[in-house]
């Protein structure tokens, strides 16, 4: 049972997005690998079935996640996509370090040479 | 129809019948009064041969009293049951129970006529008087007459606690104010029955004829 | 998604007060609706009336387009706040009892649900939790197009809260409708779908729970505070 707990004040089903492409990116659910039916997801997550389903709907049209009538939903195939994603969330984690350290009145120079420091050990 | 069955069956399972309690009470009435019966000869005796009889009614006019201030009573009206099955198999219920009390009363009461007819003349002045106006009720025509007025008197009960929840007060109703009620209607009606003396079994008769159609009307119309 | 319930300009009087006041909605099939508001808001009342325990002054009820009479009542399953079963039976009987007033009941999905409990005894001597359970339990064991739960969650402590709402969650089939009036907006937020909310016998606000997360920025239960608050919403 995943242990997710979802901010009531931000739509769920984005959450929800957030934390599969979380799961994409770092290949926790595999290029081309299956993917639980909305119903599965819904009960893991503990949301709304419809919550789920408008999740799923999104992360489709957003071309991550393929549906094949009959067989079920699985993760794309497509590698490119996927690299992008990954490009896409590393990209915001960054944006989200700078802007919060600039919140802090660290500088830009400060920001990166700290964050090296914290990677050294 | 089967509905109807249905009502008849859980009346009788839910009401104190049903349980030890009620065989107890069956076992110990019915030896108590075949002893009376036997060897009894006071004037009390016609009551205690009744006592089955009476503590019947009683029952009935208490679950009438209570149902519709039940849970079960909300739920059953969610469920879209046809009044006239839920009325028809309460009423059902109690009219066998009930015949069958009025029955068991009529054995009693045959067994001890030989001892009452000899006794009651040389007990009381007017002995004889009483013992023919006992007779009277013996026979096919006095235990109709018995089963007719006991079962009025439910289906009136009846009738009384569904008015309470029908009229324009209902949503503050409560179980205290329909035996208010009951008590009040009983009051008026044992006045208006000593000025119009009419004789026990027709008023019971028509407790019945009236009471039956106006509950359930009051079920499907008006009660909540 | 059709509507499946329409509700439209629904009044009942309770005495000198108007607990319902020209209450109009429709639900969408397979949505969960919360129904919030505060006490004396009507709540209570409505579900009544929608389920057939009261009975409206005013105002019509149709459920897939056509009138609720008697024959579609059983298609609305309604739990109340408080136990309607006869608290001397014992839990085994009161399940036959709920089946012969509602014969649509399912056996096994009945039996699951009770499962754990106690079978031998008194429905009076079950604890609250069980006793919720045991509600629930046959109440979605129907097949009904509306499911009303009046305060599902009163007075049950938070392990048992968690098991009622899965098991309202895994037994909603696509095309099932429920109507929940409860306080507890916390514990619902992740399941709910749309939110009604009732003042003074009236419908004053009918969205998506997300729509208003994504409109507002803030939780049902904030958007709750802000318009019921008294504060300026």
């Amino acid at each position: 049972m995943r242990a997710v707990q979802f901010s009531a004040s931000i739509p769920i089903y984005l959450q929800v997005m957030g934390d599969m492409k979380r799961d994409m990116a770092a290949g926790a659910l595999p290029a081309g690998g299956r993917v639980d039916s909305v119903r599965a997801l819904a009960a893991r997550y503990g949301i709304n079935l419809n919550t789920m389903q408008r999740a799923c709907a999104e992360l489709e049209r957003e071309g991550l996640l393929v549906t094949r009538r009959g067989i079920g939903s699985f993760v794309t195939e497509d590698r490119e996509r996927l690299e992008a994603l990954r490009e896409e969330m590393a990209r915001g984690l960054a944006q989200a370090y700078l802007e919060g350290m600039a919140g802090l009145g660290f500088g830009r120079a400060e920001a990166e040479a700290r964050l090296k420091r914290e990677g050294e050990e | 129809m089967r509905a109807l069955w249905k009502c008849c069956k859980w009346e009788f399972l839910q009401s104190e019948l049903a349980g030890p309690g009620g065989i107890l009470v069956l076992i110990f009435g019915l030896a108590y009064g075949w002893n009376a019966a036997r060897s009894w000869n006071g004037n009390g005796v016609p009551v205690i041969l009744s006592a089955l009889l009476v503590f019947c009614t009683v029952l009935a006019v208490c679950r009438a009293m209570q149902w519709p201030y039940s849970g079960a009573f909300a739920l059953e009206r969610t469920s879209g049951r046809a009044a006239w099955q839920s009325i028809g198999g309460r009423v059902l219920c109690w009219a066998l129970v009930l015949a069958a009390a009025a029955g068991i009363q009529q054995v009693f009461f045959r067994r001890c006529m030989d001892q009452i007819a000899t006794i009651w003349p040389k007990l009381f002045a007017d002995g004889a008087d009483r013992v023919t106006r006992l007779a009277h009720w013996i026979g096919w025509r006095g235990f109709l007459s018995i089963w007719v007025m006991s079962l009025g008197v439910y289906i009136l009960a009846l009738t009384i606690a569904l008015t309470a929840k029908s009229g324009v007060n209902r949503h503050r109703a409560s179980l205290a104010r329909a035996v208010g009620n009951a008590a009040a209607v009983t009051g008026m009606g044992w006045c208006i029955w000593w000025i119009f003396p009419l004789p026990l079994p027709l008023v019971g008769a028509g407790a019945v004829l009236i009471g039956l159609p106006l509950s359930g009307w009051l079920l499907e119309k008006k009660a909540e | 998604m059709s509507r499946i319930l329409e509700v439209s300009g629904l009044s009942k009087h309770m005495g000198d007060s108007m607990a319902l006041d020209g209450c109009s909605f429709s639900l969408e099939s397979g949505r969960i609706v919360g129904l919030l508001g505060p006490n004396g808001a009507g709540k209570s009342t409505l579900l009544k009336t929608l389920a057939g325990v009261l009975r409206p002054d005013q105002g019509t009820v149709t459920l897939r387009g056509e009138p609720v009479t008697r024959r579609l009542r059983p298609r609305i399953a309604y739990m109340a706040d408080h136990s309607l079963l006869p608290g001397e039976m014992k839990v085994e009987t009161a399940v036959k009892w709920y089946r012969d007033l509602f014969p649509g009941a399912s056996e096994p999905r009945l039996r699951q649900v009770a499962g754990g409990l106690p079978w031998d005894r008194k429905v009076s001597e079950l604890s609250k939790g069980q006793a919720e359970r045991l509600d629930l339990g046959m109440l979605l064991a129907r097949e009904a197009d509306v499911y009303l739960l009046d305060e599902p969650l009163g007075g049950v402590d938070p392990v048992e809260r968690a098991h009622i709402l899965n098991e309202v969650m895994a037994f909603l089939e696509e095309d099932r409708t429920v109507l929940m009036a409860t306080h507890l907006v916390h514990d619902i937020e992740p399941i709910l779908d749309d939110v009604l909310f009732l003042r003074g016998g009236r419908v004053i606000l009918h969205e998506a729970a997300e729509e208003i997360r994504a409109r507002y920025g803030r939780s049902v239960e904030e958007h709750y505070m802000a318009v019921f608050g008294g504060g300026t919403a």
